[in-house]
This record gives C-alpha cells, sequence and structure tokens, in this order.
C-alpha cells in the first residue's frame, strides 16, 4: 500500500532521516518506535507531504507521492494525527469534523458536511459536544475529535502520531478500542508510540528506527527481543517491560 | 445558504434605494443621502478587506493599493481616455483584482511566511503603488486628475442620487459575497486556515487556491467601490488617495464590528463614520483621531472579537438601551440633527459593550445565546 | 561622476541616521517579539522636543539630548510595561502601537499644527554648515548623526554581546522558557531594553530635527524606509541595522542623482519587497532559518 524508499531528510546540518526504507501492507497496523530523536515524527511528517524528503521516493497504491502538497496526498487517503493536538479552536466540535468532510475525498458541501460529521462524532463518542466549542474539550477528548477529523477525510491509511501520550490508563484502553474499531472498518493504520506493551500488542508488524535509519522490522515480540533494538534504546526505555 | 439570504439582501436594497425617493417627497436634506453614501463606501471597503484578512487570518495593510488602483482605474479611463464612467467601474475592480493576484502569486508561494511579514509587504506595496501613480504622467505623474466635468448616468437622477443608488448598489454586492462565502466550503475553508494552515493543508483545503480567490475577490471589490469613488472625490491626486485613512479605517472598522462575522464590518463602518463625520462637523478633527486611535487599541485589548460578537450575547439589552437613549434625545429635543442623536446612542451604546461578560451576568443574569 | 560620488557619501551619511532610528526598532522586534510602530512617533515626538527647547530656551540642539533622551527612555520602558501587564503578543502590538502612533500624530499636530518646524540658524548655526573633502560637501549635522550611529552600534553591540544583560537578552530571544530556567530576569531586561530602544529613538528624533525639521506627518514618511532597513538587515542584529541602514541611503542617493528624485522611494520600497520575499531573515543573519 505504502512503500518508502531510502528517505533522507536534513534540516540544517542534521539528518532526522538518513535513508529510511519501510512498506506498509494494505489492512495492516504497523508499529513504528524507536528512542527519542530516531525520527519518528520526521517521517510522518514526510509521508503526509508537510515536507519533502530530500532524497527517496515515497509511493501510495502503485502512485508517486513524493514531495506533492499535502492536501493532494489527502485526497488520495492519507491523514495524520498531530501528537499535541491542532483542533481549529474558533469552531465547535462538529465543524472541526465537517472540515474533514468537506475537504477529504468526499468534498461535500457545508450541509451535507455537517449531516456526516455528526456520524464519525457518533463513532468516536463525541456526539454530546457537537455544539460544544473545541475549548471545553479534555486532551482525551481532543485526540478523538483528531481521530474523526482524519476519518472524516475519508482515510484508507491513518498515521497516528503518539495518540497515547499524556492519558491515564481507562484513557489509554479507550483508545486502543477505538483503534482496533477503526481498523476494523477498513483502515490501515501506522502507529507512532512510546508506550511499548501497546505498540506490541496493536501492531501485526513493528520497525524500529533508530538515527533516522530503519534499524529492524518483523513480528513484535521478536523485533523488542532484537539485540540492536536494545542496544539503540540503551536499554533504558523498554527494560522496564511496561 | 438558501434562497431567503438573497431576497432579504434585496429587500434591504430596494427599502433604501427608496430614500432619494422619499427625499423628494418629504423634502430633507440631502445631506442624508451624502452621509449614507459614505457608509455604503465604508461598508463595500471594511467588507472586502474583512473577507481578506477577518476570513483567512492574513493581515493585509495594503487595503489603499486595491483601493488607489480602482480610483485611478477610472479616473484615468475616464478623463484621459474619455471611457464611460459606468463602463470603467468593472474595469477599476478587474485591475484592483489583478494586481491582488500579482501580490499574491508572489507571496502565497512561500511556505513559510509569517502574518507580520504579509501584513509589512502589504504596506511596502501600498507605497511602490502610491509611488508608481506620483511618477507616471498617463496616470497621474503629480499633476492629479480633475473629474468635475465627466458625465455620468443620467437616467439614475441627479448627481447625489445617482453616488447614492451606485453607491448602495455596490454595498450591497460586496456585503453579500462576505455573507455568501462565510456560509461556502470556501468560507470554511478560510476559517480553517485562518485557524491552522498546516493542518488546513493536511486536511485537503486547497490553502493556495483559496487565499488566492479570496484575495482576487478582495481587491475586486476594494476597487470597485474605489472606482465609483473617484467621481465622489472629484479631484483625484496621490496624496488624498493614497494616504493613511482608507487602510487605518478599514483595519479599525472590522475590528470594532468583528472579523469573524460578515455583519462585523457593516456595523463598524456604520458606527466609526457616524461619530467621524460629527467630530468633524464639531470641528474637533484631531479629537476624532484620537477617539478612534484610543478605540483601536481598547478593541484589541479588551473585546477582541468585536461588537458584533457582543452584540449577539446581549441583543435585546443592547437595542433596548440603544433605542432608549435615541429616544430621549429625540423627544427631550436636545441636539440639533438626527445624526448626532444617532451618534450619541452609538457611543451609549459601546460603551456598554465594553462592560466585560462577567460583570454583565452579575448584573442582568444569563446572557442570551444566539441560535 | 561627481555627483554619485557625492551621492554616496550624502548616502553613507543619512545611512546612520536611519540605522540609529532602525537599531530600536529591530532590538524590540526581534527580542521584545514587539513591533513598535509608535517607535516612530516618539523620535518625531523627540524632534518636536528638540525644536520647542532650542527656541523657546535657547538651549544648544545637542543639549537637549540631555532631556529628551531620559524622557523618551522612561516612555519606551513605560510601554514595555504596558504590554507586559496586558499579555500584548506579537500581532495584537502591531496594532495597539498603530493606535498609539494616529494619537501621538494628532495630538503633535494640535500642539504644534502641521506646519513644517525647523530650527532657526540661530540657535542652530550648523545648520546648513559642510566641511570640504576635495570637490565633496561633508555636512556637519550629517557628519555628527552618522557619528552618533556608530557610536550607538558600536554601543549596542557591545551591551548585547558582552555584558551579561544582553547575553540574557539574546538568550531569551531565542527561547524565553529554557532562559528563564537559567534565572534570566525577563522583565527588567525587556523594561530596559525597551527603554533603550526609546532614547535611541530620541537622539535619532533630535537630529532629525536639527536636519530636516518636522511635521506631524513626518513619521509616517520615515516608516517605511526603516521597515526596510530593519527587515534587510535582520532583526535584532544592531550591525544589520546599521549596515542596511546605509545601503538604502546610499540606493536612494544614488537613484535621485542618477534618475529624478520620485523615483528614490519606488526603489526602497522594491527593495524591500525583494528583502521580505527573497531573504525575510535579513542579509547578514548568521544563523540558519527555521
Amino acid at each position: 500500500m505504502l512503500v518508502c524508499e531510502n528517505l533522507t531528510r536534513k534540516f540544517g546540518g542534521l539528518s532526522a532521516l538518513a535513508g529510511a526504507s519501510l512498506s506498509v501492507a494494505e489492512g495492516e497496523i504497523l508499529g513504528l518506535v524507536g528512542p527519542n530523536g530516531s525520527g519518528k515524527s520526521t517521517l510522518i511528517n514526510v509521508i503526509s507531504g508537510h515536507f519533502a524528503p530530500n532524497v527517496g521516493r515515497i509511493s501510495f497504491r502503485g502512485r508517486d507521492i513524493t514531495g506533492r502538497e499535502p492536501h493532494w496526498i489527502t485526497a488520495l487517503g492519507i491523514a495524520r494525527t498531530y501528537q499535541i493536538p491542532r483542533p481549529f479552536h474558533t469552531m465547535t466540535t462538529l465543524e472541526n469534523v465537517a472540515v474533514g468532510c468537506m475537504f477529504g475525498r468526499s468534498r461535500d458541501g457545508v450541509a451535507r458536511a455537517r449531516q456526516q460529521a455528526r456520524r464519525w462524532l457518533e463513532i468516536t463518542g463525541l456526539a454530546a459536544y457537537a455544539n460544544a466549542p473545541v475549548q471545553k474539550l479534555n486532551l482525551h477528548q481532543r485526540r478523538f475529535l483528531e481521530l474523526a477529523r482524519a476519518l472524516a477525510c475519508g482515510a484508507d491509511l491513518l498515521l497516528l502520531d503518539e495518540v497515547l501520550a499524556g492519558l491515564n490508563p481507562t484513557e489509554v484502553e479507550a483508545s486502543i478500542e477505538m483503534i482496533r474499531r477503526i481498523h476494523e472498518r477498513g483502515v490501515s493504520i501506522v502507529i507512532v508510540e512510546h508506550i511499548m506493551r501497546v505498540v506490541v500488542s496493536l501492531s501485526h508488524r513493528l520497525v524500529v528506527l533508530d538515527q533516522g535509519r530503519v534499524i529492524a522490522e518483523g513480528a513484535p515480540q521478536e523485533v523488542m527481543r532484537d539485540p540492536t533494538v536494545i542496544g539503540a534504546y540503551l536499554g533504558r526505555d523498554y527494560a522496564g517491560g511496561h | 445558504m438558501n434562497w431567503r439570504a438573497p431576497l432579504a439582501f434585496l429587500g434591504v436594497g430596494l427599502l433604501l434605494g427608496l430614500l432619494p425617493w422619499l427625499r423628494e417627497r418629504l423634502d430633507f436634506p440631502v445631506f442624508y443621502l451624502v452621509f449614507l453614501y459614505f457608509v455604503f463606501f465604508w461598508a463595500a471597503q471594511a467588507s472586502s478587506w474583512n473577507m481578506l484578512t477577518g476570513y483567512s487570518g492574513y493581515f493585509s495593510f495594503g487595503q489603499g493599493a486595491f483601493y488607489g488602483v480602482g480610483v485611478y482605474t477610472t479616473a484615468t479611463l475616464v478623463d484621459k481616455f474619455d471611457f464611460n464612467f459606468l463602463a470603467s467601474l468593472p474595469l477599476a475592480g478587474v485591475t484592483a483584482a489583478l494586481l491582488g493576484l500579482g501580490v499574491g502569486f508572489a507571496v502565497f508561494r512561500l511556505r513559510k511566511l509569517r502574518g507580520e511579514l504579509f501584513a509589512l509587504l502589504t504596506l511596502a506595496v501600498a507605497l511602490v503603488i502610491a509611488a508608481v501613480v506620483r511618477n507616471v504622467d498617463i496616470i497621474d505623474g503629480g499633476y492629479g486628475v480633475p473629474l468635475g466635468q465627466v458625465p455620468y448616468p443620467e437616467f439614475l437622477g441627479d448627481y447625489s442620487t445617482m453616488l447614492y443608488l451606485l453607491g448602495l448598489t455596490i454595498a450591497l454586492l460586496t456585503v453579500f459575497v462576505a455573507y455568501a462565502i462565510q456560509h461556502s466550503r470556501l468560507g470554511q475553508g478560510l476559517f480553517a486556515i485562518r485557524d491552522d494552515e498546516a493542518v488546513a493543508e493536511g486536511l485537503g483545503v486547497p490553502t493556495f487556491r483559496y487565499k488566492m480567490i479570496v484575495l482576487a475577490i478582495s481587491c475586486f471589490f476594494a476597487g470597485l467601490s474605489g472606482g465609483l469613488h473617484a467621481l465622489q472625490i472629484n479631484y483625484v491626486a496621490v496624496e488624498s488617495v493614497f494616504n493613511i485613512r482608507v487602510p487605518l479605517f478599514v483595519i479599525l472598522m472590522s475590528i470594532l464590528g468583528g472579523r469573524r462575522h460578515w455583519l462585523g464590518p457593516v456595523i463598524g463602518a456604520a458606527i466609526i463614520h457616524t461619530l467621524s463625520d460629527r467630530f468633524s462637523s464639531a470641528r474637533l478633527e484631531f479629537l476624532n483621531q484620537i477617539i478612534i486611535g484610543s478605540l483601536l487599541i481598547v478593541m484589541i485589548l479588551f473585546v477582541r472579537e468585536g461588537i458584533f460578537a457582543r452584540l449577539q450575547r446581549r441583543v435585546w439589552f443592547s437595542l433596548a438601551l440603544f433605542a432608549g437613549v435615541l429616544a430621549v434625545q429625540v423627544l427631550g429635543g436636545i441636539g440639533e440633527r438626527l445624526i448626532t442623536q444617532i451618534a450619541i446612542a452609538m457611543l451609549a451604546l459601546i460603551a456598554t459593550l465594553l462592560i466585560p461578560d462577567a460583570v454583565y451576568q452579575r448584573l442582568f443574569g444569563r446572557a442570551r445565546i444566539p441560535c | 561622476m561627481q555627483l554619485i560620488g557625492q551621492a554616496l557619501i550624502s548616502g553613507i551619511l543619512i545611512g546612520g541616521l536611519y540605522g540609529t532610528l532602525a537599531i530600536g526598532l529591530t532590538l524590540t522586534w526581534g527580542m521584545l517579539k514587539v513591533i513598535n510602530l509608535s517607535h516612530f512617533s516618539f523620535a518625531i515626538l523627540a524632534g518636536y522636543l528638540t525644536y520647542q527647547l532650542s527656541t523657546t530656551f535657547g538651549m544648544n540642539p545637542f543639549l537637549t539630548m540631555l532631556v529628551t533622551v531620559p524622557l523618551l527612555f522612561l516612555a519606551g520602558v513605560g510601554l514595555q510595561w504596558f504590554f507586559e501587564a496586558f499579555h500584548v503578543d506579537e500581532f495584537m502590538s502591531l496594532l495597539v502601537t498603530f493606535g498609539l502612533f494616529i494619537i501621538l500624530e494628532s495630538l503633535m499636530q494640535w500642539f504644534w499644527t502641521a506646519d513644517h518646524l525647523i530650527i532657526s540658524r540661530a540657535q542652530n548655526p550648523l545648520l546648513g554648515v559642510s566641511l570640504w573633502v576635495g570637490p565633496f560637501a561633508v555636512p556637519i549635522l550629517q557628519l555628527a548623526s552618522f557619528l552618533a550611529a556608530v557610536l550607538i552600534s558600536g554601543l549596542t553591540m557591545y551591551l548585547l554581546h558582552r555584558t551579561y544583560t544582553g547575553k540574557a537578552l539574546r538568550a531569551l530571544a531565542q527561547d524565553r522558557e529554557i532562559a528563564g530556567a537559567f534565572g534570566v530576569d525577563y522583565r527588567r531586561s525587556a523594561l530596559l531594553l525597551s527603554g533603550l530602544a526609546a532614547a535611541y529613538a530620541a537622539v535619532a528624533g533630535a537630529f532629525i530635527g536639527m536636519i530636516y525639521g518636522v511635521t506631524p506627518s513626518a513619521a509616517i514618511e520615515w516608516l517605511p524606509v526603516i521597515f526596510a532597513v530593519v527587515i534587510l538587515g535582520g532583526l535584532a542584529d544592531a550591525f544589520g541595522a546599521f549596515a542596511a541602514g546605509m545601503i538604502i541611503g546610499v540606493t536612494n542617493h544614488v537613484t535621485s542623482a542618477v534618475s529624478d528624485a520620485g523615483m528614490a522611494p519606488l526603489v526602497t520600497f522594491v527593495v524591500l519587497i525583494l528583502a521580505l520575499l527573497l531573504k525575510p531573515e535579513g542579509l547578514f543573519a548568521r544563523r540558519s532559518s527555521e
């Protein structure tokens, strides 16, 4: 479905990505992990079109999307969420999701978009907050708003950038449940996450980044036992086991 | 957007269009026609500015450029090339729109253009245009363009009536387009761009295209309204056209009235022009600028969302207050002119709108939430 | 040829004045994230005060700076205090100072009328007097303003790079929270910087009053040129402001000499637009942009 070949992206003198290659198959949940600064967020930004890679190619369902504009990539069916939620702060919850309906793959008119948005709000459990200004939502709800908005775009591939950070255990469970349900609807997912046990249990496959390069990939349990991977983390994060 | 909206606008237009006819019947001074013409002019200018700045968040200091281009397009065509006045108006709009598109093409292509830089850039464009106009003899060359002997369409009535009716039409068109945009996909896309352009792009909003579209529309109306205004100015000169007045006033009117809603600039225009006119007539011109500057500061600091948004929460109270203060003056015979009485009522209204929501709610209970 | 040579000299000299006026603006914009349009009003106000003190009290125009500089320093401190008290962000500051700008313009007009006021030769004997270096005239007042500019730039660069307060401010400009964590007192430094910027405006204003005279609309006449200097020189860059001032001064004067005077502002603004589009971080920026 998605193929990234040899992606390199530099900022100033720093290489955030240094020849990273990976692929996502239709219908799978791919976990993307790695120590801080390994380039996970940059990879998401490059795939979604926010940055163009200096070197390398990305193709989605056979089409070359390298360096294309974000809204063009969204039209093909890729959507992303942000680690720190970025709702449209002058709009209500419903209006936020409606933007996705209007400009994603369905391109609805205003009235129809507002109708469709209600559906997405119901799916993510935010229907009660439809007319509330987004300031009233807490972090967990804002994350779900991000999900609803990304789904409203008609995404077939969802890039989740640390959706669980800062949530309490109950909220984490609810989020995992939501992600599973989204996947059951037929959406492929790339999930960037630090909470190991979640990523390991959710993902079909795991890819480990370190210093902008893929150092391991495969079935979650095996990858996490790989000495190279443990070395990359210097035993710090994962040794705790969670 | 349903069919009711265009009808409502048409209705308002017809009602206001009757005023000149009414004036002949009831014989009140032509001053009122001229006064209202100016309110229409400012409503058009402020609305056109707000379409770009208020809706998209790209703050423009360049209204003077687009307005000025409109004025000079008409002035040059009519004076130097014997063009028909009415026909020159749409051309004035188109010229301004082309300028806007040129600026937009150069500017919006840049990924990381910060808001403040866009503001300064538009200011610089306005200054360049002024300098060009001053130096190019065909347009102005520093001599000015006299429009006193220009033939104007007589079928609309006498001079003041013609200006009034054309001004009304242009203002109605501009404000209606502002309304239409607000309720359309374009509007929602622009609001998204205003709130978070990167996220908007990620959701599929064609940001470059939308910004160019709204820029072109905004400039078109600025130029169109400017073209008509050339006739009002009569003797068109660089100093009077490209000074700070137009860019300053449209900013203030929109900030005062509110930038999120199409009615904001209209309300702002009505209020500012009324106050400004009254200060001028009372020979308190310098007070004019001081009050306006202070108002700008106060609004930015205390009422960021503008009068209209607050008004929406205190509808009945505000209407009652305005009507009450006006009635007291009219019935009590205070003040000579109706306009002055209205101005006083407006000031009273603004004063009460400055009361913070917290205090208001304690005094008057829950504020009305609009549907 | 001589015309161009003269234009070069005049351009460099006025460039110094541009730099003086620009340094205050570039510092507050770059370091305090405040776009202070009333900076120009402060300068012209100082010009008016210089005029008034010389004309009414017979004070030597140079000495009037002993009054105007501290006065405007306080005004600068007051302004920044106001911004802090009302949590004014970068964008709001543009509009708020815009409001202040028009208020001050109005007050100046009301107080001093719209007439062009210039200090008489009796009080200002150096007016129009020039040194002659070969065939070229070097007006003394302009030379003095240039030397003042050199002093001010030098002083500012020293303050910013050699003193603790200066380094603290530069750190704060880069990352406020981290700097704060290191115990850098933002408030005091910010107030001082704002006061300093206004003091520089006072110096510039005094020279403007001496050399060109003042009108209420003078503030807006200087605005575009100085903004061009600030952008070209890069934010918070004292040396940049000084250098850009001279570049623009020279461009202006050479254009006037070569074609006609009306084209000069046009060239300046086109330069400004190009600078904004091509290198918004300034010609002399050393750090790479984000």
